[in-house]
């Protein structure tokens, strides 16, 4: 509305010149669709259109590295489905990706809650923030590979846990497992969780909290009837954003995972032995996987409420 | 029958250098009207809200119903505080809203439905329950907060400056609303505001603050016509100050002898006060204006230098040769601007101040003349 309205007294200060330069009065008259130019260019480009590549190709058999016309068949995904592997795959992919996003979320929350609401001191808030931020500065694989010193055999966990002597000797699990995947994943994407949470508890008036313990809610009461429950906009945003980092994610499953099969592995493995086809149709399949789940969990929340302000 | 309120000593410290409440104690009468008016940081808000149990401070007690609740959280005191904001849950409905307090205790929905209901007929808004709170005006979303506070009827209300949100027209109609209301329910209300008018036509009770104390509490009428203080006498109306010093004192008649003469009024404190420098103040609603000179106690020439319309009155400014100024309210005057004119008023009228505020170690003259 503002925008608006401001365009308006813009345009008409600069009638006369408007009419003196056509270019000025079309840019003037069109400014919303164009600035939404690029970014539509960008995602038309290098989005839809390779969406659209692979899902043609999904359709070809054998190897092909271009869509054949001529050459249309179901037999890509009539393999897929009758395939007991996977859904075994969707089942160790779904699994780890939600067992990420709820101890993501266990483990942000309480920090976005400290943050917004226990430290008043703005300069510690910020050298907070920047601490969080800092370990993403770190180039990717260089961070991957300092687990090994976390959670090797001689690695910081089990220096401790040897010391202390809870353990007699070093525990062989915490690398190569399906665990090591979610102690990476839930690392990887805890900034991405804390953010939107943060973000939707510094908008939360404190005295909404404060009526509510007035009007005879426990701490605990009006923590879930009023906090948590209009932070539920980066709750919600934070689950999508590591779900969608998790469901695709093929490279740490392959580096860290010991074997463990993921949708996102299994394209790339076709993709690797040039099965094109059969890559593009599980991509499909996790394209869907992903929709789903953002769909449920967008439904789940009751997205129109969970907005209303 | 112990009081609703009672605050004993109350401490309030904002980090190490702000003391927002310097040992404030009072009581407040059950069934009681309680305005508490102030300027703005003078600690009206921080004392409602140590009250609720929302704050934490750093000495003193407070006891409702007679029970020391220093230690007791906020949702077990019987309470209900309604602040600035309103705070309306924006994520329920006006029937959710009022009912979370039904909800807290355990009522059961058909007992809820029926509270419900009640309250929001007392305020005005009945079949407003489906609505949610975006959709209503400042001055609906107010009665809303208002019914959700009043609802099971708790014993202590405390309200934070209920009345600055909306506009002048809708003031007046809520300030109504509020007094029937608190006469239907009859339990405890305090209220905080800093509109003078609010405090006056409002109160049962009023108490004047000042940056962590209290000015002075009493009667509305007791306050503006017999302040304790320059501060007080200041706060709940507009007054004529100047400083002078006891020439005389027969009771609470006195003389004060200012740079514009001779002036009585009445001392209504206790003590000798010959001598002392004290503030002289008249009412701009009691001067009298006059064409001649009257044989009166208090007197003097003036020219008339301004007038602003105001409706209901005209405030005329007057100012001497030297350079004093006197202001009046009055009726519309056939009175010409840069004539000269005798204002006077009655020795009963002036209000003899020797104390310039509670607050101790402050100049009278400075507080007068707002040095």
């Amino acid at each position: 509305m503002v925008g608006e309205s401001n365009n308006m007294s813009a345009g008409n200060r600069s009638e006369s010149k408007a009419q003196e330069y056509p270019l000025i009065s079309f840019i003037q008259r069109n400014i919303r669709y164009l600035l939404i130019l690029p970014p539509l260019i960008v995602v038309i480009l290098f989005l839809v259109t390779p969406s659209l590549m692979i899902l043609l190709l999904s359709f070809n058999k054998g190897s092909v590295t271009r869509f054949d016309p001529t050459n249309i068949s179901l037999d890509n995904f009539i393999a897929v489905f009758s395939r007991p592997s996977t859904y075994v795959i969707l089942r160790d992919t779904l699994g780890m990706s939600i067992l990420a996003a709820l101890v993501t979320l266990l483990v942000a929350y309480p920090v976005a809650y400290f943050i917004s609401f226990k430290i008043q001191n703005f300069q510690l808030q910020g050298i907070i923030t920047f601490m969080l931020v800092a370990p993403y500065w770190v180039d990717w694989s260089i961070r991957s590979i300092s687990w090994l010193s976390i959670l090797g055999e001689k690695g910081l966990v089990n220096y401790t846990l040897m010391s202390l002597g809870l353990v007699n000797q070093p525990l062989s699990e915490l690398l190569f497992t399906r665990w090591t995947l979610l102690i990476i994943w839930v690392q990887t994407n805890l900034l991405f969780m804390i953010f939107p949470i943060y973000l939707s508890l510094t908008l939360i008036d404190p005295d909404l909290v404060n009526v509510a313990r007035t009007l005879g809610a426990s701490p605990f009461k009006a923590f879930t009837k009023v906090t948590f429950r209009l932070s539920l906009p980066g709750v919600v945003i934070g689950i999508i954003f590591v779900f969608i980092s998790t469901l695709g994610d093929y490279v740490t499953p392959a580096l860290w995972a010991g074997g463990l099969q993921m949708l996102g592995l299994t394209v790339q493995n076709y993709a690797w032995h040039f099965n094109w086809p059969m890559a593009a149709a599980y991509s499909v399949l996790l394209l869907i996987v992903t929709l789903g789940v953002i769909w449920i969990v967008l439904r789940f929340a009751n997205i129109k409420q969970v907005f209303y302000r | 029958m112990p009081a609703a309120l009672a605050v004993k000593s109350l401490v309030k410290r904002y980090g190490r250098n702000v003391l927002a409440l310097n040992g404030v104690s009072f009581e407040v009468d059950k069934g009681d009207f309680f305005v508490i008016i102030g300027p703005s940081g003078c600690g009206k808000s921080t004392l409602l809200r140590c009250v609720a149990g929302i704050l934490n401070y750093d000495g003193g007690e407070i006891y409702i119903d007679g029970r020391n609740v220093s230690n007791v959280p906020a949702h077990k005191r019987n309470i209900s505080y309604m602040p600035e904001t309103y705070a309306l849950f924006p994520h329920m409905r006006i029937y959710d809203n009022v009912a979370f307090r039904l909800r807290m205790q355990n009522f059961d929905e058909s007992e809820i439905k029926k509270e419900v209901k009640r309250a929001l007929e007392l305020v005005g808004l009945a079949g407003f329950e489906e609505r949610w709170p975006s959709e209503l005006s400042g001055g609906q979303r107010q009665r809303v907060a208002l019914a959700r506070a009043v609802v099971a009827n708790p014993s202590l209300l405390l309200l934070d400056e209920p009345l600055s949100h909306v506009d002048y027209r809708l003031q007046r109609k809520l300030m109504e609303d509020f007094k029937n209301i608190h006469k239907n329910l009859g339990n405890t209300w305090v209220l905080t505001t800093h509109i003078q008018e609010q405090g006056l036509s409002l109160a049962d009770t009023l108490m004047v603050m000042n940056v962590g104390v209290i000015e002075q509490k009493g009667k509305p009428n007791e306050i503006y016509e017999s302040p304790r203080t320059v501060f007080a006498a200041r706060f709940v109306g507009d007054i004529n100050l100047y400083s002078g010093q006891v020439v005389e004192q027969k009771g609470e008649l006195c003389t004060v002898k200012t740079n514009m003469g001779e002036f009585k009024g009445i001392y209504k404190g206790t003590g000798e006060i010959i001598g002392k420098t004290v503030a002289y103040g008249i009412r701009p609603n009691h001067i009298l204006i006059s064409s001649v000179e009257e044989r009166r106690e208090n007197s003097f020439r003036a020219r008339l230098v301004s007038a602003y319309y105001f409706g209901e009155f005209i405030e005329y400014i007057f100012e001497r040769p030297d350079g004093v100024q006197v202001k009046v309210h009055a009726d519309p005057m056939p009175v010409k601007l840069g004539e000269e004119y005798a204002v006077s008023w009655d020795t009963i009228r002036g209000i003899i101040l020797d104390k310039p505020s509670v607050i101790e170690g402050l100049n009278i003259e400075d507080v007068i003349y707002g040095r």
